[in-house]
């Protein structure tokens, strides 16, 4: 016995005294956001960021890119049945919905314009260089779904001639896949191309969702299957000045565990591509110039098949939908004098929807359609003093046009609830707005800095909400070709801490007002018996108060401790959308929001192994607009480790949810419960 | 070492998810005695039975039986999912001269085919109704009125009274914030609402009331005008729900009892949630 305890405290020992780790600089001091459209330093910021780097993203427990923001103070990510979900939720700072976070891969939109959602199966993480997440509203420069905040996904730069490695993965639930990542460079003096290529596949047969007592014979497994490639190609000019080609391709099919007659059950299957051209340039050592132009093509195809409780109503349809998303972005910025930078920028970016519900159990079929363009022109100063006061003023204007708006029904039924055939045109509609933001840092000394800052968010309406009438998990959506943007002003205040040379503390305080906010809300009727007709409505105001606080302590050289834990009290305060259900919301809570949240990590790098352990607490949360039902408070550890021998051979093994807890969520699923990934890999 | 590239990006399905199979559907009518398999003349308001047997024909599974009158009403809109189906459908002789019944198969691919039956109006076998004109139910929290009914002796009762007379109880009332107001009957498997153990879900005795309101579009004046069954059996179905959700004032729903009587429902007025009051109207066959 005291034989072994004397190993493994030798071991121990060993671990920590490991020599030839990289050491982190995990204050991210001198580290470059352009998610700020200025190349700007973290420190000069006066907001509170976060970046998850490329060690970080090495040692976190992860099967997807967006796990990777658990470890974010204040982002809330939704991935309830894991590696089966058909995607995930990301929000962030007490509002609800994915599009009023805005995501950027490379400095260009993921959020689409068809409904503002993200597929973050798309990214794959080894292919990621860092994320950066700036909190707070932000359409002063980005107009468009930066109301709570922005998420930039930074792909990786290859740094050596040529590098590779081939992986093979095996995973619970009957899960296998592989990965292969080819790079290289023949840069001389700065010049020359670089390039990668990243492919993966990845195939479950997942687990049955529906809680145990509730299961018949109807249930199957969320089974998946899923590839992606990823591919860029640059040419660096100079120090100054490149030219890159990324492009992105992914496609998935995934049961959503229903399988009563059909071969396949219900199911979804989607595929995208991507591709971003990327210019910057460094004018007379003057202007930086960026230039971004994106086209995004989405396309999914469900197919879904139910049967009621009795067992005499089946029902067989199919969505048919694709969307398109293109885009330029401009923007320029220059130094004048020492300490004022100035940024000038136009955006232009154009999305379309096409849709079509085709029911096969009855006669319906519903077409929907619709586009929006936007315009917008930004400026923004960043002034600094004495290196002591960093003051950032921006104001950003946007115009978004709706139009060639649809829908067109055919012999519909009780399945859609239309009296009868027709086709209706949606008016074309335009909206305006001016985003202002204002912000001051001031470094009070080497160790402490605070900052202020005021800004304003503008959200359009997704063209699924104002074109759409379809089945939803909530019931059935009714097209609101009415719906109006929302707007959100934030106040916030925050500051950081770095008592000791090893620990930074950063916390903030913020208090955002909602206006016009688009939420759901139920008509009173009731399409096919069943299903409550629901309709995204301008309800009124809400308000949204919270904090964040956050630790990092690096203990030694190899180990760092993070924690941080989130407050957010999202409140309806004025209802307008009252109807002849007499429903009023006012003074409910927003629906998915948790109250609270915690994260602690434990991570360590050293020559025998590289280890990192999390806990993830999430609050109770209420279901529905109504707040008649919650999701209960539920926690999971997590464990990664992670070795390499003579640069050639890799393993890696991912535990999620240590303890098993198990939990329900919105749509009445069980949660996959324990589950492992164990990745072996070659290095060439 | 670009296998896997290759094999992504060979991975393209946007094609819909569309077999060749072309093969129309066969549709057959039964001939046995009890069936009408041709063209009749029939009383208005008198009931004939037609027998269909339909085959996928070694194409893709048959999805959707429909019958439809005139053009325009649908007597039958049926989702199913197999490669053969029979069923046998019951049809009630309307006031118009000629009655056109469409019978039309359809597959998982849309693809279909059809049968016609005509049937001319040769005089009338509409039956007299029972006519409740106001009946007044309580919310599930409501302490004066009772929140359950029978539609044999046209009572209501309050939930300990409705416990002791299980057997004739066809329908309930109550709110909930989901669902709305909305009438039911005790199989409909109301948990939660009702407190105590005389709660519905506690019974030993349920009747289950089937609602529609899927293929109905009743002016109210017809409702009201209405001093036979040949409104009622006009607006017979197949497809109902157990639960009559949403309710408001001027709605009419069509019903059907444990016992097979279909009868209509007027709202007439809908007051409050859990504590208030829903007033209806029932015309029912005898």
């Amino acid at each position: 016995m005291i034989k072994r305890l004397i190993i493994v405290l030798f071991l121990l020992v060993r671990i920590v005294n490991a020599q030839d780790t990289i050491s982190k600089n995990i204050f991210l001091k001198d580290v470059i956001i352009i998610s700020t459209r200025s190349n700007s330093k973290i420190e000069s910021i006066p907001a509170s960021i976060d970046v998850v780097s490329k060690e970080d993203i090495e040692n976190y427990p992860s099967t997807n890119l967006d796990n990777l923001l658990q470890s974010v103070a204040n982002v809330y990510v939704n991935r309830s049945w894991g590696i089966f979900s058909k995607n995930s939720s990301v929000t962030m700072r007490g509002m609800d919905g994915t599009n009023r976070v805005l995501v950027l891969y490379n400095g260009v939109p993921l959020n689409k314009t068809s409904g503002g959602g993200i597929n973050w199966y798309a990214i794959q993480p080894e292919t990621v260089e860092k994320i950066e997440v700036v909190k707070g509203s932000n359409s002063a420069l980005y107009g468009n779904n930066a109301m709570s905040g922005i998420i930039n996904i930074v792909s990786q730069i290859p740094k050596e001639k040529f590098k590779g490695n081939l992986n093979l993965l095996y995973g619970g639930y009957q899960t296998f896949g592989s990965r292969i990542n080819l790079s290289g460079n023949n840069l001389k003096n700065k010049k020359g191309w670089y390039w990668y290529a990243n492919g993966f596949w990845r195939k479950g047969e997942g687990y049955i969702m529906t809680p145990p007592e509730l299961r018949d014979s109807n249930d199957c497994k969320l089974g998946m299957q899923e590839y992606s490639t990823d591919l860029q190609l640059g040419y660096q000019f100079n120090n100054n000045s490149s030219l890159s080609f990324n492009y992105n391709y992914y496609a998935d099919k995934r049961s959503d565990g229903t399988k009563i007659y059909e071969k396949d059950g219900s199911y979804l299957k989607t595929y995208s591509n991507m591709g971003i051209i990327s210019y910057h340039n460094l004018f007379a050592n003057q202007i930086l110039f960026n230039a971004k132009a994106f086209y995004h093509y989405d396309y999914f195809w469900q197919h879904t098949e139910k049967l009621n409780e009795t067992g005499d109503t089946y029902k067989l349809y199919d969505t048919d939908q694709s969307s398109n998303d293109l885009g330029l972005w401009l923007n320029a910025t220059k130094n004048i004098g020492k300490f004022n930078k100035f940024t000038v920028g136009i955006d232009l970016k154009q999305g379309n929807m096409d849709a079509t519900d085709i029911y096969r159990s009855s006669t319906d079929m519903v077409q929907r359609k619709g586009n929006i363009s936007f315009v917008a022109g930004f400026l923004q100063d960043e002034i600094s003093v004495k290196g002591k006061w960093n003051f950032v003023a921006a104001l950003r204007y946007d115009y978004a046009r709706f139009n060639s708006g649809c829908i067109v029904v055919e012999n519909p039924s009780y399945n859609t609830g239309f009296a009868r055939s027709f086709t209706e045109d949606y008016p074309s509609d335009k909206w305006m707005s001016l985003s202002p933001k204002i912000s001051a840092k001031y470094l009070i000394n080497n160790k402490v800095d605070v900052y202020i800052s005021a800004s304003k968010g503008f959200m359009p309406a997704t063209l699924d909400d104002m074109c759409s009438s379809r089945k939803i998990n909530k019931g059935f959506k009714l097209a609101n070709p009415q719906l109006k943007p929302e707007y959100v002003t934030t106040y916030e205040a925050g500051s950081n801490y770095k008592p000791l040379n090893n620990l930074l503390l950063e916390s903030s305080i913020y208090f955002s007002q909602g206006k016009d906010f688009q939420y759901f809300v139920a008509t009173g009727e009731v399409v096919d018996n069943t299903s409550i007709v629901l309709k995204r409505e301008n309800i009124g105001d809400v308000n949204i108060k919270g904090f964040e606080l956050s630790a990092k302590y690096q203990l030694i050289k190899n180990i760092i401790l993070k924690a941080n834990y989130t407050y957010n009290h999202s409140e309806i305060i004025k209802f307008n959308a009252l109807n002849e259900t007499g429903v009023n919301l006012k003074g409910k809570h927003i629906a998915e929001i948790p109250e609270h949240q915690l994260f602690v990590g434990l991570f360590l790098r050293n020559k025998i192994v590289n280890s990192g352990i999390t806990f993830n607490y999430v609050g109770e949360q209420w279901t529905d607009e109504q707040n008649s039902a919650i999701i209960n408070d539920h926690f999971t550890i997590d464990l990664n480790l992670s070795r390499e021998w003579n640069k050639k051979i890799t393993i890696a093994f991912d535990l999620q949810n240590i303890l098993d807890n198990e939990f329900i969520d919105k749509k009445g699923g069980l949660s996959p419960g324990r589950y492992f990934e164990l990745e072996v890999g070659i290095r060439f | 070492m670009f296998f896997m590239l290759v094999c992504s990006l060979q991975f393209t399905s946007c094609s819909k998810e569309e077999s060749t199979n072309n093969n129309i559907p066969a549709l057959q009518l039964k001939t046995n005695g009890i069936y009408t398999s041709a063209d009749t003349a029939i009383a208005e308001g008198s009931q004939i039975t037609i027998g269909l047997k339909a085959f996928a024909n070694q194409g893709e599974n048959l999805c959707n039986l429909l019958v439809i009158s005139n053009d325009s009403v649908r007597l039958l809109d049926y989702g199913f999912n197999a490669s053969v189906i029979d069923k046998d459908v019951l049809i009630n002789k309307n006031s118009d001269s000629i009655q056109k019944l469409d019978f039309i198969i359809r597959n998982t691919k849309g693809l279909s085919t059809s049968l016609q039956i005509v049937l001319t109006k040769n005089g009338s076998a509409y039956k007299p109704i029972i006519y409740y004109p106001e009946i007044t139910l309580g919310g599930q929290s409501n302490l004066i009125v009772g929140s359950f009914y029978s539609l044999g002796n046209g009572l209501v009762y309050n939930q300990n009274d409705a416990f002791q007379n299980q057997s004739l109880i066809n329908l309930l009332y109550f709110y909930h914030t989901l669902e709305f107001n909305t009438l039911a009957s005790p199989g409909a498997n109301v948990i939660g609402i009702y407190l105590g153990a005389n709660a519905p879900e506690f019974w030993t005795l349920k009747n289950t009331t089937y609602f529609s309101r899927n293929t109905i579009n009743i002016p109210t004046s017809s409702f009201d005008n209405a001093s036979n069954d040949s409104l009622i059996i006009a607006n017979t179905f197949i497809n109902g729900g157990r639960k009559a959700k949403g309710l408001t004032s001027g709605q009419i729903w069509a019903f059907q009892t444990e016992n097979n009587k279909f009868g209509l429902i007027k709202i007439l007025e809908v007051n409050g949630q859990e504590s208030g009051t829903v007033k209806i109207a029932v015309k029912m066959q005898q």
